[in-house]
């Protein structure tokens, strides 16, 4: 089983991802060269299984829960990197780390890799490109959400500094999500007839893109309190929870067409 | 209750979309400083428009109910944020004598994505029709069950399902003729008959011994503008990860259009690393 062998990749990704995040935490200023190093040394190793496991299956490994949990924990990474090469905040890669590491361990824990097949609908050239960009976006409003809740728990409530941060992350993530939800219903319309059904994971996406969209316009207009704008990133990112595999707990997504990524 | 979406076909629709983006224009090119206008243009009507959208998602999200998407106030909600998005997208395109291309592709292909869905819903028609290998037929069913004929015929000649190990099928494709044209119609490849007319290949099964696909006929007039909308979108995503947060208050509006309090918050960029 390629799965069994996760394992092995898993400790070495925690492990470098964490070494990389040390270093920049540590570095007052600047960028630290061996922090960035051993970060994306970090996701080369994610990125190695991910090609192994793309090989060997045959297909492009961005099915089950466990494969898309794989290209979470990927991404989060990428995005800590990026985010710290671009603006260079010490507490991303950190934050990025343990986002990641969450992600491995539930996989190690629980990989849900039901079989090796591809159905039809999934066949189709916009499969790659929906569920990658989506993924990436998931991983960069994790960071926001960390950063939203770290502001909301801290003894006189969120800095106004942290919202240089947020506004960065809440931007890239919210591009990304709407590449994702764009070439999902081109795709749509391709696979099903139309480009939006209301189906619960369309709805639950719908709802996910406003609540950001919301906290994006109320950040131009200002004067709204920073622990309302936290506590928007966080029902932002609860929803896009429930859109991510929420939904399958709900009876109304018994039937919904997206069935296939549980 | 349900919005009647059939009262409003071709021409009717379109004769209220034209007078709706007319009244739009002469309201802000004549009467921008009165109540109403101000109010559309105002960053509460903004956020309270994308707000009500939001509410009325996450009602539509908890719901077991699909047709709440058709209910009049998700469709009132969905018009007051077309409309906030019309004032906002006329005012904010020029700025210095420049086109703002961020903002343009970010809200006039929102409002064409989703204002061309809207008005378009009512010329909307998806149909179904079975067939057995073998069979031609003109005879399809609405949604709703309602049946009509095509004004062309379609045969299967043949269809294939091949499965994977695990039972899941791996490929499946029908051989059909449709109005003369031989077409290999897939999932995901969808045949365009005309500008306005796609047929799929949506299912298959078994009854009696005797093995059947389901055709799906979709009328969409509307769907070229949709995609423009949409692709516009996709620009606007990618200008604003390259360019990232805006600063400051928002370009275009007006001091006199903002509230006292407004555009008077912390600047977006700060210290903070």
């Amino acid at each position: 089983m390629i799965w069994d062998k996760f394992i092995f990749f898993a400790i070495a990704s925690v492990i470098l991802s964490f070494a990389g995040a040390a270093f920049s935490a540590v570095r007052r200023e600047g960028r630290s060269v061996p922090g960035i190093g051993l970060s994306i040394a970090s996701s080369l190793v994610l990125a190695s299984f991910i090609v192994h496991l793309w090989t060997t299956l045959n297909r492009p490994p961005l099915r089950t829960m466990g494969e898309t949990r794989l290209w979470y924990s990927f991404f989060a990474g990428l995005a800590g990197i990026f985010t710290y090469c671009r603006w260079r905040y010490r507490w991303i890669l950190p934050f990025s780390a343990v986002l990641s590491t969450v992600f491995i361990v539930i996989n190690c824990l629980k990989p849900e890799i039901h079989d090796a097949s591809l159905m039809p609908a999934l066949q189709s050239p916009w499969f790659i490109p929906h569920v990658t960009v989506y993924m990436f976006s998931y991983s960069v409003f994790g960071c926001a959400f960390l950063l939203a809740l770290v502001g909301l728990l801290r003894r006189g409530g969120p800095q106004m500094g942290m919202f240089s941060s947020m506004d960065t992350l809440i931007y890239v993530g919210l591009a990304f999500l709407t590449l994702g939800m764009m070439s999902g219903s081109l795709w749509a319309k391709d696979a099903w007839g139309h480009y939006w059904n209301w189906d619960p994971k369309e709805t639950w996406a719908a709802l996910t893109w406003l609540s950001y969209l919301l906290y994006v316009h109320l950040r131009i207009f200002g004067k709204v309190s920073r622990r309302t704008l936290c506590g928007i990133v966080i029902f932002s990112f609860l929803c896009l929870q429930m859109c991510w595999w929420g939904i399958n707990l709900l009876p109304s997504a018994q039937d919904s067409i997206h069935i296939y990524n549980r | 209750m349900d919005f009647q979406v059939s009262f409003f076909e071709f021409p009717l629709n379109v004769i209220l979309a034209v007078l709706w983006c007319l009244t739009v224009l002469i309201l802000w090119k004549g009467f921008r400083r009165t109540a109403p206008v101000r109010f559309f243009l105002s960053p509460l009507a903004t956020c309270l428009s994308i707000g009500l959208c939001a509410s009325g998602t996450l009602v539509l999200g908890l719901s077991s109910d699909r047709n709440l998407a058709s209910s009049w106030w998700f469709v009132t909600e969905v018009f007051f944020l077309l409309t906030v998005l019309l004032f906002v997208t006329v005012r904010g395109v020029y700025r210095d004598g420049k086109i703002r291309w961020r903002f343009l592709l970010n809200h006039a292909g929102l409002l064409l994505a989703v204002g061309s869905s809207f008005w378009g819903a009512p010329d909307t028609q998806t149909l179904r029709m079975r067939l057995c290998a073998g069979e031609s037929s003109s005879a399809c069913f609405s949604l709703e069950g309602k049946g009509t004929r095509l004004p062309y015929e379609i045969t299967l000649r043949d269809f294939r399902v091949d499965y994977f190990e695990t039972g899941i099928p791996s490929v499946f494709e029908a051989d059909v003729d449709i109005d003369g044209n031989d077409v290999l119609l897939r999932v995901n490849h969808p045949f365009s008959r005309t500008f306005s007319e796609d047929i799929y290949l949506t299912s298959y099964g078994i009854e009696g011994g005797r093995e059947y696909c389901i055709l799906q006929i979709v009328r969409q007039p509307w769907k070229w503008l949709t995609a423009a909308g949409i692709i516009m979108m996709m620009i606007a995503a990618l200008l604003m990860f390259l360019r990232g947060p805006r600063t400051g208050c928002p370009s275009g509006v007006p001091k006199m259009d903002v509230p006292p309090g407004l555009c008077t918050a912390e600047p977006l960029k700060t210290e903070g690393k």
